[in-house]
């Protein structure tokens, strides 16, 4: 019985240290610059909702994309939350980097308006053409002049199933399935790694 | 928005959705129940067809095996296809094993295994079909008591880029084809105990497969001590590690739209995972449990590192959980989860202090690296009596703090990311069962949300706020008659964002929203094993945004919508477990949107529409061996013309779902 005492004991003591640890609570905020830098969003994933009355929350990955995010290829292969954000993420180094510019529209798919998804309270499908077109100015490294501007238009279409994340209140991508034109990886394709995106 | 089929599912009992158990006893530190194999031949067939939003998924397998005292076969057939408006994708796999027993010799079986797999892939223009093959000899044998299976043989691969049309016209001139060789090694057993009396389960398996342009090594090993004794407590530890090597090759479309022959890059992948429990007796009333666990995963190319694709996390994790025994006066379940983890990008890469010469993508792909600090807790207490009058309370919640470590400075420039936040996310629910008769039953419950987002760092820190959600409820449920059931759902929603930093939003004041609906059922049983059901939707809600200050401002309101719909259908008990439903559902939904020059809300026909979706359904169990759920509907769409305002613009299909399963 003594040991049992004690077990309880332990317990209570530790209960007690760690909520006064305030494993709850948030850290305090600098005071936001006068000009704030929004997220970016430069694959315009906010355009996904724009005919909509909802909106994502945050464009933060991790926010955007639901853990149980299953990405799928024309193929049929999947790929999961960890390994899109990777490489969008790769993308995005690209671009900060070489001084790309990138311009993703999503278009509902041609004569169905917005026909093409199905809500319920806690999923909702839509359907979209895209277009993709990012340029890139050369530049000759060795008399650092800039030369001929590079630009490429990928299309495709995409489905994304979207779920309501109930306990976070807020929209979250649980589907996405990418069929580019003519190519068998798009841009978005974690394996993608053509060109300036290598 | 258009929500027309937002009406489907409105006519669910509201509040009815629970809340996921987040803290519990893991899967792996179960111990496991025991596997019989009976002698005797079994066979399975199954089938599913979904046709969703004019895309076909089709899958059917087919499964058989006998099990004689000489003799064991087992031979499966499965084939997929998934066909939307622009992809065909087919696949067939005729895995299956043959195996004389006690042959040559005691204690050893000897037999064949082969798993032909072929896929098709097609669209309008182009087609590929890669196909691979394993065929040879397999000796099953047991050591001590601990089952091995050795295989080994011939493999192959083959491949045809240009098969719109397979083998018509062209024959096998288009194909082409990779030799080589598959060995593999399984040993153990994850539902019995390794060796008599010890309480360890344990499997392992090799696999090596190898041809001229395809290489792949992979080994999974299991192993779970799980102690359980009687008058003591129980202890359990598992240890799980995976990892595959190598490289594939697959059939894809060129840049240029051709179908080519694609060799992928060499990769690496590792999980590990390690758990520790205790799960203890009961003391005071409660039982109490404690789970350590460790895991690992990561991801590299060793030949190609340039792709900048390798990530390692690793996570350590503490959960302490306790219930209340079965006896206790109140039921109770609970517990708190503490976890760190760590994400390291480029981890095979050594930036080193000498970083001035590296590659700005890979300072900015490390900068990405983050531990993330989570916290979660979550408890249940409930109180019934014997009549089921009570109440229960949940709470929920749950904080992840992240931090970005990694800083560099090359000239002018800084690499960093300030994306340093906290998430915490909280949930409070309250239900009474106010009302618990044999025809009567009254539930009240509320709600409370709210979900903080806070960025530490002062180039994103305006951006934070806390996003509130209140909601109450009612579910009533009454049966006047004996052969008639009716029952009521109100729900009332409201939903507010406030900014942490007010002043950084001058332009646009935070959002707003309300809904209230209303979902009544009834159902009448008009004679033995027919009812009749008829669903009534009301719902109303709007949103907008909250002008001036929190006291003192005013809740101005952009749109509003109204969804109205029936439902109505025929139940046909045809089984004690077999029901056919026949019917339909209509709705409609009415969107305004407020227009500043005549402050007036008027009519938006993008969002305004109507729908009509009859639909049959059958689910049940035909007979001892054939189980069934179909359902098919058919969609009927309009929608306002924006010019005309008129239900002009159509969209009509098809959804159906069909499982079929046979099992004798």
């Amino acid at each position: 019985m003594g040991s049992r005492n004690a077990r309880a004991t332990v317990v209570l003591i530790a209960g007690i240290l760690l909520l006064s640890c305030n494993i709850f609570s948030p850290r305090d905020p600098e005071y936001p610059d006068p000009v704030q830098v929004p997220l970016p969003d430069y694959f315009n994933f906010r355009g996904i909702l724009a005919t909509t009355r909802i909106q994502f929350r945050s464009v933060e990955y991790d926010d955007l994309f639901n853990d149980t995010l299953h990405y799928t290829d024309a193929m049929g292969s999947a790929f999961f939350k960890k390994e899109i954000i990777g490489h969008l993420d790769k993308i995005i180094a690209g671009i900060e980097s070489k001084s790309f510019s990138l311009v993703v529209r999503w278009d509902t798919l041609p004569g169905n308006k917005e026909n093409f998804y199905e809500e319920t309270r806690n999923s909702i499908l839509r359907r979209y053409s895209y277009t993709l077109t990012y340029r890139q100015i050369s530049t000759d490294s060795i008399n650092g002049i800039d030369g001929e501007v590079i630009s490429e238009v990928h299309e495709g279409t995409a489905r994304f199933e979207l779920t309501y994340a109930r306990l976070r209140n807020m929209w979250t991508i649980i589907f996405w399935k990418d069929v580019p034109d003519n190519v068998s990886q798009s841009i978005f394709h974690p394996d993608y790694n053509e060109g300036p995106f290598e | 928005m258009k929500a027309v089929s937002r009406l489907i599912l409105l006519l669910l009992p509201a509040g009815s959705l629970l809340v996921a158990q987040v803290i519990r006893w893991p899967d792996v530190l179960v111990t496991p129940s025991e596997v019989f194999v009976s002698d005797s031949q079994g066979l399975q067939i199954g089938s599913e067809q979904i046709l969703y939003e004019k895309t076909l998924k089709s899958s059917n397998s087919f499964f058989w095996e006998s099990n004689t005292p000489t003799t064991y076969i087992q031979q499966q057939a499965q084939y997929e296809l998934s066909n939307d408006a622009v992809d065909k994708n087919q696949l067939v796999d005729f895995t299956g094993m043959v195996l004389r027993k006690n042959w040559p010799f005691n204690l050893l079986s000897t037999g064949l295994v082969w798993t032909p797999v072929m896929s098709y892939s097609s669209d309008s223009a182009s087609g590929n079909i890669l196909s691979t093959a394993d065929l040879g000899p397999t000796l099953l044998t047991s050591f001590y008591g601990i089952p091995i299976t050795l295989s080994g043989g011939f493999a192959a691969k083959v491949r045809n880029e240009n098969a719109l049309h397979p083998m018509a016209r062209s024959g096998f001139d288009n194909y082409q084809n990779s030799p080589g060789y598959f060995a593999s090694l399984e040993t153990g057993d994850t539902g019995n105990p390794l060796l008599f009396r010890l309480p360890l389960y344990a499997s392992g398996s090799l696999y090596r497969r190898s041809t001229t342009d395809s290489k792949v090594f992979s080994y999974k090993g299991t192993a779970l001590v799980a102690q359980s004794m009687p008058g003591a407590d129980s202890f359990f530890v598992y240890y799980e590690d995976a990892i595959s090597d190598g490289r594939n090759a697959f059939v894809g479309k060129s840049s240029g739209g051709e179908q080519q022959y694609v060799e992928s890059e060499r990769r690496q992948g590792r999980t590990m995972r390690f758990l520790a429990g205790v799960r203890g007796l009961e003391m005071l009333g409660t039982i109490p449990s404690l789970v350590y666990s460790h895991s690992v995963y990561s991801i590299s190319y060793p030949v190609n590192s340039g792709l900048l694709r390798d990530e390692r996390s690793r996570s350590n994790a503490l959960e302490f959980m306790v219930k209340t025994s079965p006896a206790y006066w109140v039921d109770y379940a609970g517990g708190l989860r503490l976890e760190n983890e760590h994400s390291d990008r480029l981890y095979t890469t050594n930036i080193g202090r000498d970083y001035l010469d590296v590659d700005a993508r890979v300072l900015m792909l490390d900068v990405g690296d983050f531990n993330n600090y989570v916290s979660h807790m979550s408890h249940r207490l409930a109180k019934y009596t014997a009549d089921s009058i009570g109440g229960e309370y949940t709470f929920n919640i749950s904080r992840h703090s992240k931090v970005y470590p990694n800083v560099y400075f090359v000239g002018s420039d800084t690499f960093q990311n300030n994306d340093d936040n906290d998430r915490i996310a909280r949930h409070h629910r309250l239900n009474f069962r106010i009302l618990s008769q044999p025809f009567s039953v009254v539930n009240v419950f509320g709600e409370y949300f709210d979900n903080l987002q806070n960025y530490t760092k002062s180039e994103q820190s305006g951006e934070n706020y806390i996003d509130i959600l209140y909601r109450l409820g009612t579910v009533v449920k009454l049966q006047p008659f004996p052969r008639c059931s009716l029952s009521e759902a109100l729900t009332a929603d409201a939903q507010r964002i406030r900014y942490r930093f007010p002043e950084m939003h001058p332009n646009t004041p935070p959002a707003y929203s309300r809904e209230f609906s209303s979902v009544l059922q009834a159902g009448v049983e008009i004679r033995k094993h027919v009812s009749i059901h008829i669903g009534w939707t009301e719902a109303y809600s709007d949103d907008g945004h909250w002008y001036g200050s929190e006291k003192s401002g005013y809740y101005g309101i952009q749109r509003k919508s109204r969804k109205h719909g029936v439902q109505l259908f025929g139940r046909f008990n045809l089984a004690s477990s077999l029901r056919f439903d026949v019917g339909g559902e209509y709705g409609n939904v009415v969107d305004l949107d407020y227009d500043s020059k005549s402050r007036a809300y008027i009519e938006s026909p993008s969002t305004t529409s109507r729908i009509f979706i009859p639909f049959l359904s059958g689910t049940g169990i035909l007979t001892d061996y054939l189980y069934l759920d179909i359902k098919a509907q058919f969609f009927m769409e309009r929608y306002k013309n924006v010019q005309t305002f008129k239900y002009s613009d159509k969209h009509n299909y098809w959804d159906l779902h069909a499982t079929i399963a046979l099992e004798f």
